[in-house]
């Protein structure tokens, strides 16, 4: 695999410095979008003329900024000014374009980025493989005969195939996570609240996170810095100061309680899977083990709470026009319109008390180490896959070790772990509600040591 | 904990689909489970939604995906008194 830009932060100091300008870099990252993308599908829009006019102003900006000239991806549901946001699905390509960007795609562009495209997902965030009905799947750079994850595989798979250093993704039940595993790249998940999501198209309100994809840490640390912050567009992205997190990398995992995830975290995958934890744990010398209570009763309660709240935001499109959805979403989201309110509500309810259990844990720890998905990326197509000698779902399964944490809005990131030629995994590292700089912290030192780092 | 109250609240059709489930041990249903499509059916008149006959076994299967959820998810022992502030963020 070829890999083309660089990091983010190289790339911004090089346009600061003058050794490279910025449309110079926009031009080649546009370049190798259309010598490579055909094969892998990680663009459904490339802003072409956008990008290098931004790009040229930028050439007489005189403070460009902390990402300057950075060319970046955008998961198809971030609005983008003067382009329609689609959400991977056909009904929306009727919508009128967006009048303003979504708040994280202008926060990026303040710093210098470039949006340069917006990337493939499954349709309205709904999935796990990103195998879109309406605009092919997104294959992954690894192996192009296997997904590169969902919802966010577009844009993991064009950083992982070094098309762009960043990309925005989303994250409900894992949907940044499972594809940055799956594909080898970093993708993190802060706090819930943290980043805000106006502008982006809702899956379930109540767990959409926005995340984003990096192939490294110090570049994870400054998107967050740029994107985080209180945002009066967003009514759950929290009326608290940004924290930045750059200057706390160096501080590695000093100081810091860690554990390993056991019980729960420690079945129901492969054997590669937990072979990631354990060197990840070695790196670190970490021998403690947590178990996390009632984490498949999160992963149950989360599965039924997305199912009803996103059913319930698309019951008056399934109306309208039910043929143009793909047809396993309509169903499924059909007979979540069915679902009674009690089961929602004690999903609900459940939610409240897996969360005091979960703050609990973190009295003890101030971060857990678990595996991001039970296996390496399926086959196209594949519906199931052995775990301990039973046939197993793919999608849900891939859900397992990602979704008892957005469950209850704690920061996550998947770190990749190097296979050497075996496809890529990606180790999870998880810290309480706002406590995302020690996930930082941990991942620096992990990368630090050698044993993880964009393959 | 499943409270006493909330039983009143499921409807009969819903009932004899859970006794029906329940008496079969967990057993895997027939894909034209009769209850289950009964109930699909009203609910999908009171909602104006157009079920045509081969969505029926997909719908149907995601129906009872949603019922071993939240089998999966009652039962739970609830330490605090729901939270109508706090319940529904995370």
């Amino acid at each position: 695999m070829t890999l083309g830009p660089a990091e983010a932060l190289s790339v911004a100091a090089a346009v600061r410095a003058g050794v490279r300008s910025a449309t110079d870099v926009v031009t080649d990252a546009l370049a190798a979008i259309e010598a490579r993308d055909g094969n892998l599908g990680c663009f459904v829009s490339v802003f072409r003329e956008d990008a290098c006019r931004q790009a040229a102003e930028m050439e007489t900006t005189r403070y460009p900024g902390l990402l300057a000239g950075v060319p970046f991806a955008v998961k198809d549901l971030f609005d983008v000014a003067g382009r329609i946001t689609r959400a991977g699905s056909v009904i929306r390509r009727d919508y009128p374009p967006a009048r303003e960007d979504a708040t994280a795609v202008g926060r990026l562009r303040q710093a210098g980025a470039v949006p340069l495209g917006s990337t493939n997902m499954d349709e309205f965030a709904f999935g796990f493989t990103t195998e879109n009905p309406h605009y092919g799947p997104t294959r992954n750079p690894w192996d192009r005969a296997r997904i590169a994850g969902g919802s966010s595989g577009g844009s993991a798979a064009a950083v992982a195939d070094g098309l762009v250093p960043i990309a925005l993704g989303t994250d409900t039940n894992g949907s940044v996570r499972v594809p940055a595993a799956l594909c080898g790249v970093y993708g993190f998940k802060p706090t819930y609240g943290r980043i805000s999501r106006a502008g982006t198209a809702p899956l379930a309100w109540s767990f959409d996170h926005v995340g984003f994809f990096a192939r490294s840490t110090r570049d994870i640390a400054a998107v967050f810095d740029v994107l985080q912050g209180a945002d009066p567009r967003d009514p759950v992205c929290i009326e608290q100061a940004a924290i930045p997190v750059s200057a706390s990398l160096e501080r590695g995992a000093e100081g810091l309680r860690i554990a390993i995830a056991g019980g729960h975290f420690s079945i129901g995958g492969r054997a590669s899977a937990f072979a990631a934890v354990d060197r990840a744990s070695a790196a670190l010398n970490v021998r403690r083990a947590v178990d996390v209570p009632e984490a498949g009763r999160a992963v149950a309660a989360s599965l039924l709470i997305t199912s009803s709240e996103a059913a319930s935001l698309h019951v008056s499109e399934i109306r309208a026009r039910p043929d143009d959805f793909d047809p396993h979403t309509r169903d499924r989201w059909i007979a979540a319109t069915m679902i009674p309110s009690i089961w929602y509500h004690a999903a609900q309810r459940f939610r409240r008390a897996f969360r005091e259990k979960i703050l609990k844990l973190f009295e003890d720890i101030d971060v857990l180490v678990t595996p991001t998905t039970p296996f390496e990326a399926p086959l196209l197509g594949q519906g199931s896959i052995e775990i301990d000698g039973s046939e197993v779902p793919v999608r849900p399964t891939l859900a397992r070790f990602v979704a008892p944490f957005s469950f209850v809005g704690c920061p996550a990131l998947s770190a990749p772990v190097r296979t050497g030629d075996a496809m890529p995994l990606g180790v999870q590292i998880v810290a309480a509600p706002h406590n995302d700089t020690a996930v930082l912290r941990v991942a620096h030192a992990l990368e630090e040591t050698g044993e993880i780092g964009s393959v | 904990m499943e409270l006493a109250s909330d039983r009143r609240l499921i409807y009969p059709i819903w009932l004899s689909v859970r006794i029906r489930i329940r008496q079969q041990g967990g057993k895997e249903l027939s894909e034209t489970e009769p209850e289950i499509e009964d109930l699909i059916a009203s609910v999908a008149r009171a909602l104006d939604l157009d079920i045509r006959e081969h969505q029926k076994p997909g719908i149907v299967a995601n129906f009872r995906n949603f019922l071993n959820l939240y089998h999966a998810v009652e039962g739970f022992e609830e330490p605090v008194a729901p939270d109508p502030l706090g319940i529904y963020a995370p």
